[in-house]
């Protein structure tokens, strides 16, 4: 009871509130089954799962198709939807637009992916050990957690795209650097209610090292609260890439990503409509299907919700 | 999602259920802590700004009429030459204690004058860059209503709406209205911000009026104003109710956001509270359904997120620079955006010091919000 | 006759004339010309002070409020006498060249009825030359008012009378003619009762609005990140019609340029500077084509800078005791002969008419075309196949037939006066355009690709331009650099600033690339100090100099961009010049401005 009402005022907003805990085979293959059935969860991942296929698949793909996203024409720019040889018509510089989106759709995936779990394993590492030791070693987290938060995080990850010029590694080290605290501060709360239940206490008895436990008893029993963090701030990061972009500070030419062929479309939307439509179109589409698959995992583990 | 994502209420922290030892200490508490954490945030700012690579100097004067010699007059009068250490120094607590080189020959001597600088603990902003010898505070002071009131309007607009279509989404849970709200708010929250303003821009500026006028309707002008905060006349900006319709696109486009977070935030505690006992008690009583819905269930409903308060207007806040640049609207974004492409030092420290500071300040607020909603929330 | 041919050059140029061309005598009348609304990136001005200001927005304020003592014809984009809005009446040179006399109005006064005299200038001088504010104009002067070098050329400034200035150079020079319009006139009456002697007390309060002034406006009004609104000043003399006809002139700020062209499309703004990206819509758009637009070949060039000085180690170009440093030369770019293969391998053409949308001017030294030195017979040829002879014959050979890989060095100029362990090293080198200009970006990518097929192996890169760009160009640590110089009024073939040794300083100096040739500095300094700045002396002079920078190509000279200008259909008495796109405002009869 007293966990109960300490959840509640933690205010977590997604993952479990306060119910029962199950053992985690059970409560995986309710959530399954409720997925299985909701046809928009579905809809959406199969979009996003052809998308990321498609986008591992561009080189391989640009390749069979005889498609180059380099190969400029100049002669032969702003060619409209359905023109022979280049189906998604060129751009400015008389390149495929086809290539180049599949292209754009690695990175941007990539970026957006490697950040959110980048920030996702930070956040993992210090909001267990925080929950999972307690004491002095959680004040100091709750402070450092705390005092980072309070940085407005947009305005920093503005400062410093401004100041340095963004590479998409160093893009993914700052993303993740600022995205761990509100990961960690879940995770924290997550660890505490789980490290006194049962199995985790009976592995105590058996004498499990304590990263061990941590590793393999409490980390794993949050797959549900985590994939659901995953899928909400991998949208997030797309849109703020695409952000980025838009004001100059993101990853730039010639590396091409759906924010910054979006931004540089923005110029030719009357020459070239279809030149701002799809990527903008794309991020659109796969930010909509992360969400709605954040929103239906989320359903799909809180049985109270999804009935 | 960006205020989840970035932003995650530290508050809760604080927050133990448990014995009620008053607000008041525990405030103080905060806002005492609140010094240490501006000042590190300082340290970290100044330090990213002189680690990056370029120079104040060579972009301000990239100009090849300007002769060497004044370059170097110009980058000995903002001292942008000295060392880290130095220039936050000066920063911090000012120059009027030592001699700078107010003859610019490069030499420190007994013919230089002490410094006018006071430093930010006398609260002296120092001078811009770019705007040579304006103070930074009273820039932002120029454009700081301009940001607050754009931003007050999304968080009314963003959060009545969420909260209501939260509400009416929870109580007709699994009906067209449930399942339009919540893909509509997703889709509006999917969209990149800047490029959803410009459809609006042009759609309410160009497309539609034109459409219109073809079929005799109106004479083709924009049906909203395609930018701005006010209407283009002398003698100041008109009192806001006179100029809503600038706030209409801008206010929509950032709203979209908060009312797909909101929605379904507030629904999904919805349905948890309209389960609960004291509803079902409050039915038998025979409560109409909408002062069930409105007076009982939503109160507690949204408790639990008055913490989310803070994030949300801070979020806003660091997002500020893409709809003002949209929309043209004369924030403290815009103005944050110049001085980082011009290295307006003292500029950049400023818009630092001051979003932080809102920052610290909308987390107390929301924690004190929260202890008001919620009589089970006590502070140690 | 000079001018004459200046103008056919113009003419030849196929300069579009407005469509909208139209008789000066339809304004309705004092301030019922309607309100002219411009749409400006260029953000807040910094001042109102003439003073202390020297960024673009400030000017454009100041600019309407102040006389220049030396007026710019807006017809030539050269120094006239009795420009309007100017306080020169004429100007002589004594024998030695060394002393001017300038000659003022006598027929115009500040809107308060105090008339305009030399002693309005010579408050600026003094206070110019105080030390006391941070003017970027102090360098104009030999010493500043304690006797402190300031590096210029003027020794004194006097006002032997009301209406006669005298100005002494250090030495004859053509150049420094325009350095006497770098100090505005001030109305002394005021700005004396203001600050008196304490000339720093103007910096305390840069944005002052100014409450007298002489000008076709008046009465600024500023709203910071919004707006800035003037009033017309019907007591100006120098209005074409005899009163000015728009009651107001007013800027409003906008962030980005696609929003300030769809709020010029939409009605909102009167007149627009259409950035390059949307200059075709306005051709060819039938939903565009009826608004009026004005098109010139602009004062500015864009080029690549070209590095010829190793880049691992750069050097300046003169030593503490003033000797010249030996410079080690650019792996690749150091050998002319590189250098003019890269000329030859690009298609020019090909770029101006698919990038550009053919809306560019082909240039091959940094003369543009409306220039009186301009010479239209020295072009780069296009010719991949001479670039790969050329490599070749420098020693970059293609040793495995695949003109697609890079070629490698055997015996290149490097190899030979460097390093011989050179040898065998790739033909590769970065190309850098500053990020954010997308017509950068594409032209980047295309000299890429043009360099590629020809044996280079090129790198491309749009790069941040405060936090990497100008870092590595000032540093001179750079290969090859896209940038392009916007040329002030009026546009002089004087080279000293960019390609003399005494620029060449890694940090800050504007010679980036170390080039240096002695026969060319020998002819600039002749063509500087040509009696009485002859044009057609200079311009013999001028025309060797091109032939050096041709053939040595410091730069890769690309284009003068083509500028465009449009404003709202029905706007009447709009009459730009190539030198002045709001020539004649104070005339024009705006429609009114859509404001809902």
């Amino acid at each position: 009871m007293e966990n109960e009402t300490r959840n509640k005022n933690v205010a977590q907003p997604i993952g479990k509130r306060g119910e029962a805990y199950q053992p985690a085979q059970t409560l995986w293959r309710r959530a399954l089954l409720s997925i299985r059935h909701d046809r928009q969860t579905m809809v959406a991942l199969s979009v996003l799962l052809i998308f990321a296929l498609i986008g591992l698949m561009a080189p391989l793909i640009s390749e069979a198709l005889d498609l180059d996203p380099i190969e400029q024409d100049v002669r032969n720019n702003y060619a409209p939807l359905g023109t022979e040889e280049h189906l998604l018509g060129t751009d400015e510089l008389g390149r495929d637009h086809f290539a180049r989106l599949l292209f754009a759709g690695q990175i941007s995936l990539g970026i957006a992916i490697a950040s959110a779990f980048l920030g996702m394993g930070i956040g993992v590492a210090v909001g267990s050990i925080a929950g999972f030791y307690g004491g002095v070693v959680d004040d100091i987290v709750i402070w450092f957690t705390a005092t980072w938060t309070a940085i407005p995080g947009l305005l920093l990850l503005i400062i410093v795209s401004s100041l340095f010029s963004l590479t998409p590694f160093s893009m993914v080290f700052l993303l993740g650097i600022l995205g761990w605290a509100g990961v960690a501060r879940l995770v924290r709360a997550e660890t505490i209610s789980i490290k006194e239940r049962d199995f985790v206490l009976a592995a105590r008895a058996t004498g499990a090292s304590n990263l061990r436990i941590m590793f393999l008893h409490i980390v794993p029993n949050m797959f549900s609260l985590l994939i659901i963090i995953l899928s909400q701030s991998i949208g997030g990061l797309i849109l703020i890439e695409s952000a980025l972009s838009f004001i100059g500070f993101g990853i730039k030419a010639p590396t091409p990503t759906w924010g910054n062929m979006l931004t540089s479309a923005l110029d030719y939307m009357r020459r070239g409509p279809h030149l701002m439509m799809l990527p903008g179109l794309l991020i659109t589409v796969t930010v909509f299907c992360l969400y709605v698959i954040g929103d239906g995992l989320r359903d799909a583990f809180d049985p109270k919700i999804a009935d | 999602m960006l205020s989840e994502t970035f932003c995650s209420p530290a508050a809760a922290y604080f927050i133990e259920a448990g014995d009620a030892t008053g607000m008041n200490k525990y405030i103080i508490r905060r806002l005492l802590q609140a010094i240490p954490t501006l000042f590190g945030i300082t340290i970290i700012v100044y330090a990213i700004i002189l680690l990056a690579p370029g120079n104040p100097v060579t972009i301000l004067a990239f100009d090849p009429t300007i002769r060497q010699d004044e370059r170097e007059r110009l980058a000995r009068s903002l001292g942008v030459n000295d060392p880290f250490y130095l220039q936050y120094l000066r920063w911090l607590i000012g120059d009027d204690w030592m001699r700078v080189d107010s003859n610019y020959d490069g030499r420190i001597d007994e013919r230089d004058a002490w410094g006018d600088n006071y430093g930010i603990l006398r609260g002296d902003f120092g001078a811009s860059f770019k705007f040579r010898g304006s103070n930074p505070l009273h820039l932002i002071g120029e454009r700081l209503g301009a940001t607050i009131e754009l931003n007050l309007a999304v968080l009314l607009f963003g959060l009545t709406n969420g909260i209501l279509i939260g509400v009416l989404a929870a109580v007709y849970r699994g009906r067209a209205f449930d399942r339009f709200t919540r893909v509509f708010a997703v889709i509006g929250d999917s969209v990149p911000a800047f490029w959803l303003g410009l459809l609006a821009i042009v759609t309410f500026g160009i497309i539609l009026p034109r459409f219109l006028q073809d079929y005799g309707i109106g004479q083709g002008r924009p049906l909203l104003p395609m930018g701005g905060r006010c209407p283009p006349i002398r003698g100041g900006c008109p009192p806001i109710f006179e100029r809503l319709h600038f706030m209409l696109l801008p206010t929509l486009v950032s709203s979209f956001g908060l009312i797909a977070v909101w929605s379904r935030l507030v629904r999904a505690s919805m349905l948890e509270t309209l389960s609960s006992d004291f509803i079902q008690t409050a039915r038998s009583k025979g409560l109409t359904n909408r002062q069930v819905w409105f007076r009982h269930a939503l109160r507690n409903a949204i408790i639990p997120f008055a913490v989310f308060l803070a994030p949300t207007f801070l979020g806003l806040i660091g997002g500020s620079v893409i709809i003002e640049r949209v929309f043209t609207w004369p924030g403290v974004g815009l103005l944050t955006f110049d001085a980082l492409v011009s290295r307006d030092h003292p500029m950049i420290m400023a818009s630092v010091l001051i979003g932080s500071f809102l920052g610290l300040m909308s987390w107390i607020l929301s924690d004190i919000l929260l202890a008001l909603l919620d009589p089970r929330v006590r502070f140690s | 006759m000079k001018k004459f041919i200046a103008l056919m050059l113009l003419l030849s140029l196929g300069i579009v004339l407005p469509l909208s061309a139209q008789d000066a005598d339809v304004a309705p009348g004092p301030g019922l010309g309607g309100m002219i609304i411009d749409g400006s990136t260029a953000g807040d001005p910094a001042t109102f002070n003439p003073l202390i200001g020297s960024d673009t927005a400030s000017s454009a304020v100041y600019g309407l409020l102040y006389p220049a003592i030396i007026g710019v014809s807006p017809f030539t984009g050269l120094e006239e006498p009795n420009v309007a809005g100017a306080m020169a009446s004429g100007w002589e040179y004594d024998e030695s060249g060394t002393v001017l006399t300038v000659y003022l109005r006598e027929d115009i006064a500040w809107n308060d009825g105090t008339p305009i005299t030399s002693a309005d200038y010579m408050w600026s001088v003094e206070a110019t030359r105080s030390g006391q504010i941070d003017s970027p104009r102090a360098g104009i002067f030999e010493t500043m008012a304690d006797g402190t070098p300031a590096g210029g050329k003027i020794v004194s400034i006097e006002a032997p009378d009301d209406y006669t200035v005298v100005v002494t150079f250090n030495e004859a020079d053509c150049i420094s003619f325009s350095d006497v319009n770098d100090v505005t006139p001030v109305p002394a009456h005021v700005f004396s009762e203001l600050y008196g002697d304490d000339y720093a007390a103007m910096m305390d309060e840069p944005r002052r609005i100014p409450t007298v002034s002489f000008g076709p406006f008046k009465d600024v009004e500023f709203s910071a990140g919004e707006r800035i609104s003037l009033l017309a000043d019907q007591a100006y003399p120098d209005s074409l019609l005899g009163f000015i006809s728009p009651a107001e002139s007013v800027t409003l700020q906008v962030a980005d340029e696609n929003v300030a062209t769809e709020r010029f499309i939409g009605g909102e703004f009167s007149i627009l500077g259409v950035p390059a990206t949307r200059q075709e819509e306005f051709r060819t758009d039938p939903d565009l084509l009826d608004y009026p637009r004005y098109e010139f070949t602009g004062n500015g060039f864009t080029f690549f800078g070209m590095n010829h000085a190793n880049p691992e180690n750069p050097q300046p170009g003169f030593d503490e005791e003033g000797n010249l440093v030996p410079q080690e030369p650019h792996p690749v770019l150091g050998d002319v002969l590189v250098r003019q293969a890269i000329s030859h391998a690009v298609d020019m053409d090909a770029l101006i008419e698919g990038i550009r949308d053919g809306n560019g001017f082909k240039v091959a030294t940094h003369t543009i075309p409306t220039s009186w030195v301009y010479n239209p017979e020295l072009q780069y040829e296009y010719n991949p196949h001479l670039a790969m002879e050329k490599l070749t014959q420098a020693g970059w050979i293609d040793h495995d037939d695949d003109p697609d890989t890079a070629r490698i060095c055997d015996d290149c100029l490097f190899a030979r006066e460097v390093s011989a362990d050179y040898n065998g090293s790739p033909l590769t080198l970065d190309l850098h355009v500053p990020a954010g200009s997308d017509i950068g970006e594409q032209m980047g990518l295309f000299f890429q690709a043009e360099m590629n097929k020809v044996g280079f192996d090129a790198i491309f890169e749009a790069i941040d331009w405060g936090s990497a760009f100008l870092p590595e160009l000032v540093g001179q640590t750079f290969d090859m650099n896209m940038l392009g110089w916007s040329l002030g009024l009026p546009v002089d073939p004087d080279i000293s600033a960019f390609y003399y040794p005494e620029v060449d300083v890694p940090g800050s100096g504007f010679n980036f690339g170390s080039y240096y040739s002695a026969e060319l500095i020998e002819l600039n300094d002749q063509a500087r100090v040509v009696p009485g700045c002859d044009t057609e002396t200079r311009a013999a002079l001028y025309e060797r100099v091109q032939e050096i920078l041709f053939n040595d190509m410091p730069y890769f000279y690309m284009y003068v961009s083509e500028s465009m200008t449009a404003v709202l259909p029905g706007t009447r008495n709009w009459n730009p010049t190539p030198f002045s796109r709001t020539y004649s405002q104070d005339a024009w009869v705006s429609p009114a401005v859509t404001t809902p």
